[in-house]
């Protein structure tokens, strides 16, 4: 493949990256060589390191390939670490790269961001967190689907599966109905400064604060709880529970992400409640036996390989599903504007991994 | 002017394939469902035919996560079996 086209002076060049079947359907900045270098210069890496290997499709992603989609999805080149490292996640095994990258389901890709390098980016970590608006968040989301698109050839249909391929690449994303996310995926940073009791989800996790680390998911999408009335903690997990449950989606392994707002972080924090205590009382409030799963008209696996309402098989009543694998496989991130107190969950469709960001020294 | 190109192209990753059966007579072959609707008829199709044009020795069924990268230990019975036939897609 040419790595530097000349695609000649009188061309619109945000018309020609549509052309060549590069964009997600919206206008895309153009890679100039001036740009792309400026970010593989900014993320202290060799353009030629090797980001990813994806083996089901035989091919290796470089620094420089994930910076020329980083710059087309209007990224700053200082946020380029941040890209890198979300793709390095998605590359290990746990993640499931070409699951997400090529089911038939909705699968967006998830990430939350934490640790200095999200301040120094001026990365949103409150109100409209999952929203638009901010640049950092919003960009970073964006060269991740890019780079599904080109680097790892995710090419989305989008009503022409049995026509013309865009660019003329055949097309691997062939989505049922897709999903929003899909543009720029679930785009968190967490708020660790107004709740240290909370302590952050990569310190949780056994880094340093200091460390900036981004763990990244594949999920189905977002379910948004509205939990306003409840006044203490053990109710605020009650009700999570009831939504988590009435999703249906147990299973013995998997994840589950919760974005709590400072709403209800600030009635976690008068209670004296920790993230490991509200992980542990999430994992048990949604647990229930494979008999309860099967009786309450529920299906294993989500309903992908499993009919809802099986027959009760013996032994049944002695196995237990949750909303996640382990209490630990529950990743919380405090995040979210001041008012309203609306916990949103994201539950898997796929797998999930963490990177530590490696940061030029002069960023943070 | 110049653009860089974005996209990315098979470089024929260092991969190498399983050794191929020369013959399916005698051999054990494990039938491996991702649990999508309506892989079980596919397979129950693939051991009819199987059986119709070999001597084989046996099947043997199992089954796996369509959307995880599974663990050695996760395949189930696979080592038992001379080649397994996966279903793929929905």
């Amino acid at each position: 493949m040419t790595r530097v086209l000349d695609v000649g002076d009188d061309v619109d060049l945000i018309e020609y990256c549509y052309a060549q079947g590069w964009t997600d359907g919206l206008p895309v900045v153009p890679p100039t060589a001036a740009k792309v270098t400026e970010a593989v210069a900014a993320s202290g890496r060799p353009g030629d390191d090797i980001v990813c290997s994806y083996v089901e499709r035989q091919r290796e992603v470089t620094v420089e390939q994930v910076a020329i989609n980083a710059v087309m999805a209007g990224c700053r080149p200082e946020y380029l670490p941040v890209v890198l490292a979300i793709v390095e996640a998605m590359a290990t095994e746990s993640f499931g790269l070409h699951a997400s990258n090529a089911t038939t389901g909705g699968s967006a890709v998830g990430f939350i961001v934490n640790g200095p390098i999200r301040l120094a980016l001026g990365m949103n970590t409150r109100g409209n967190v999952l929203g638009p608006g901010n640049r950092a968040n919003s960009t970073i989301g964006r060269a991740v689907r890019l780079t599904q698109i080109n680097a790892f050839g995710s090419v989305p249909g989008a009503g022409n599966e049995a026509n013309v391929e865009p660019g003329g690449r055949p097309i691997l994303d062939r989505a049922t109905v897709g999903q929003p996310a899909k543009y720029a995926g679930y785009h968190v940073a967490e708020n660790e400064e107004d709740y240290p009791s909370l302590r952050p989800l990569h310190v949780e996790r056994g880094h340093a604060p200091d460390v900036s680390v981004v763990t990244v998911f594949a999920t189905v999408g977002h379910m948004q709880m509205s939990i306003h009335h409840e006044s203490t903690a053990a109710e605020i997990v009650a009700s999570i529970c009831h939504h988590l449950v009435g999703t249906g989606r147990f299973g013995r392994t998997g994840f589950c992400a919760l974005v709590i707002p400072p709403e209800n972080a600030d009635i976690f924090v008068r209670d004296g409640w920790t993230k490991a205590d509200i992980r542990n009382a999430v994992f048990a409030g949604t647990s229930r036996t494979v008999a309860w799963v099967k009786t309450h008209g529920h299906s294993l696996t989500g309903g992908l390989m499993d009919r809802r309402g099986a027959p009760v098989q013996p032994g049944d009543d002695q196995q237990t599903v949750s909303i996640a694998g382990t209490a630990d496989d529950i990743l919380i991130a405090v995040a979210g504007g001041p008012a309203g107190a609306f916990v949103h969950a994201m539950l898997p469709y796929g797998g999930m991994a963490e990177k530590v960001i490696r940061i030029p020294q002069e960023v943070v | 002017m110049k653009l860089m190109n974005p996209v990315v192209s098979s470089s024929h990753l260092e991969t190498q394939l399983a050794p191929r059966l020369t013959t399916f007579d005698g051999k054990t072959i494990g039938l491996w469902s991702n649990g999508k609707l309506n892989a079980n008829e596919l397979l129950d199709a693939c051991e009819a035919e199987l059986r119709s044009r070999h001597q084989i020795a046996g099947t043997v069924r199992g089954r796996y996560h369509p959307a995880k990268v599974l663990g050695a230990h996760e395949w189930g019975a696979v080592d038992s079996c001379d080649a397994v036939i996966l279903t793929h897609g929905d």
